[in-house]
């Protein structure tokens, strides 16, 4: 009980990978309850292109698809494995929560690196004991700007 | 004895070799592969006991103390050219020697070293600079810190084979500094640290004199006691010398070592002036100075190969030769978009 009391984890979001965003945002729209959405974010360093939905009762979806030729998600996307890739939470101290993940059997996949999607924040991706990736976002106080309101099939996405 | 087939070569879980370190319930066993043909024991599937053995060993040691590391240095050696394991080979007998009875020590200062480089990068990640600010600090938090220091050389000292820029960098100043000196070469090296390179100038019979330079007493022990231990003692003539003060051996060198000095300085363009102050003319200086590297007593930040050969030509030199190495496990191309350490050699004359 201590463990999870000390270390401060909230949810950010399911993270999903599509082929392409433009069509994938609309099919989720015409599927799930989404009431808004952020704009897209091209993110040259982490090598997807991603935006967020949030449904009606609040969870939020992260749409993944890859961008650039060494994109890491590229294989997910062309052999439609892994679709449903990550749970993602945010956290004040990365260094901190890498340590207690690791301490608890997480792999740490790869190193810290900002991301455009969030304000440039550190995020560090693990693999749980559990059997899947978690995403950690540093800080806390990170809210994603839904400015997008959609209906059914009217998802775009202007760079 | 269980024996799985897999292509061409067999693995085989035998019990000597076997590390086993389940309590966290991940892929966790290491099984060194026997290949069919050879009978030979190989780490990671190319690092064999026979061809490579202090490697070998000291890998298996690592592993043993520090299994969180196999994921890493698997990836680093995996696809290691032959040339690169003999290297690093090499590295491992000289570091198995310098550490003596306190291999473990050395091994645990690795994990040390990775720890305390892992805090500097997430500073680095998210304020975009080093953490430290003046020399007073990295006096103050890590020089005078006798235990740290110790820790903090043994397992840089460890990172020569493990981190491929590093075993890149001694490539590079021993097959290609070293012969660019000219016969009966008269040679120093500025803070000589663990004592590798200076060990490899004095080794070499086309050298005249060697000499290593440092501020601190207790870096100089250092670096005399690891010759002493790999047997080079004499023919390396070490002093405490502060650069800033050496206007009595002006225009005296052939050729100088200044390798992962510049990083710790707050007046790195003056240190080069000096430097070429005690080059002869025509005389070359060789710079290994890494960028975008964290570390704990890291002051001066550099974000591209090119600000560093900029830097280095500004105070008078020409620079006759490169290379550029990315962190471990890393492209050259993905360290310059993700802004990770790349190790800069340069052979530079003076003119």
């Amino acid at each position: 009980m201590m463990l999870r009391d000390e270390l401060d984890l909230e949810f950010d979001h399911v993270g999903v990978i599509v082929e392409s965003l433009d069509d994938a945002a609309a099919q989720f729209a015409r599927l799930f309850p989404i009431e808004a959405w952020t704009d897209r974010f091209d993110d040259d360093v982490l090598g997807v292109s991603v935006c967020f939905g949030r449904e009606k009762s609040g969870l939020v979806y992260e749409l993944i698809a890859p961008f650039g030729p060494d994109s890491p998600v590229a294989r997910a996307a062309r052999t439609n494995r892994d679709r449903l890739n990550q749970v993602a939470y945010r956290t004040s101290d990365l260094r901190r929560a890498r340590d207690r993940f690791e301490s608890q059997g997480a792999l740490v996949l790869g190193e810290p690196k900002r991301a455009l999607a969030f304000d440039r924040a550190l995020v560090q991706f693990f693999y749980v004991p559990q059997g899947f990736i978690v995403e950690l976002i540093e800080g806390v106080e990170f809210r994603h700007d839904f400015r997008r309101k959609t209906s059914l099939g009217e998802a775009t996405f202007a760079p | 004895m269980v024996a799985s087939r897999r292509g061409p070569e067999t693995l085989v879980a035998s019990s000597a070799l076997v590390l086993r370190f389940g309590e966290r319930g991940r892929p966790n066993v290491i099984l060194p592969w026997v290949n069919d043909r050879t009978g030979m024991a190989t780490l990671f599937g190319v690092i064999d006991e026979i061809k490579h053995p202090a490697l070998h060993s000291l890998i298996l040691r690592q592993l043993r103390l520090t299994p969180r590391h196999e994921k890493f240095l698997s990836r680093r050696f995996q696809n290691a050219a032959f040339d690169d394991l003999s290297l690093c080979d090499e590295l491992a007998q000289r570091i198995t020697t310098i550490a003596g009875d306190q291999i473990d020590v050395f091994c645990n200062d690795y994990d040390f070293i990775c720890n305390i480089v892992q805090e500097e990068e997430y500073h680095f990640r998210r304020y975009d600079e080093y953490r430290l600010k003046s020399f007073q600090d990295a006096i103050a938090q890590v020089y005078a810190n006798k235990p740290y220091m110790d820790s903090y050389m043994n397992g840089l000292l460890m990172t020569q084979m493990y981190w491929s820029n590093h075993t890149a960098c001694f490539r590079f100043y021993r097959d290609r500094y070293l012969p660019s000196l000219p016969d009966r070469y008269e040679f120093v090296e500025v803070g000589p640290g663990h004592g590798l390179l200076l060990y490899q100038a004095a080794s070499d019979p086309r050298a005249r004199s060697v000499s290593g330079w440092d501020l601190s007493e207790a870096s100089i022990a250092q670096t005399q006691s690891a010759l002493a231990r790999m047997g080079n003692a004499h023919r390396a003539n070490l002093t405490i010398q502060d650069l800033f003060d050496a206007k009595a051996h002006e225009e005296r060198f052939d050729g100088i070592g200044f390798s992962e000095v510049l990083e710790h300085l707050e007046e790195p363009d003056r240190a080069l002036r000096h430097l070429r102050s005690v080059l002869k003319i025509g005389g070359q200086l060789f710079v290994n100075v890494p960028i975008n590297s964290p570390a704990p007593d890291h002051l001066y930040l550099l974000r591209s190969p090119e600000e560093a050969m900029e830097a280095v030509a500004k105070a008078g030199f020409v620079i006759e030769e490169t290379g550029f190495y990315p962190a471990t496990n890393y492209t050259l191309e993905q360290a310059r978009k993700l802004t990770l350490t790349i190790s800069v050699c340069l052979i530079a004359r003076r003119t």
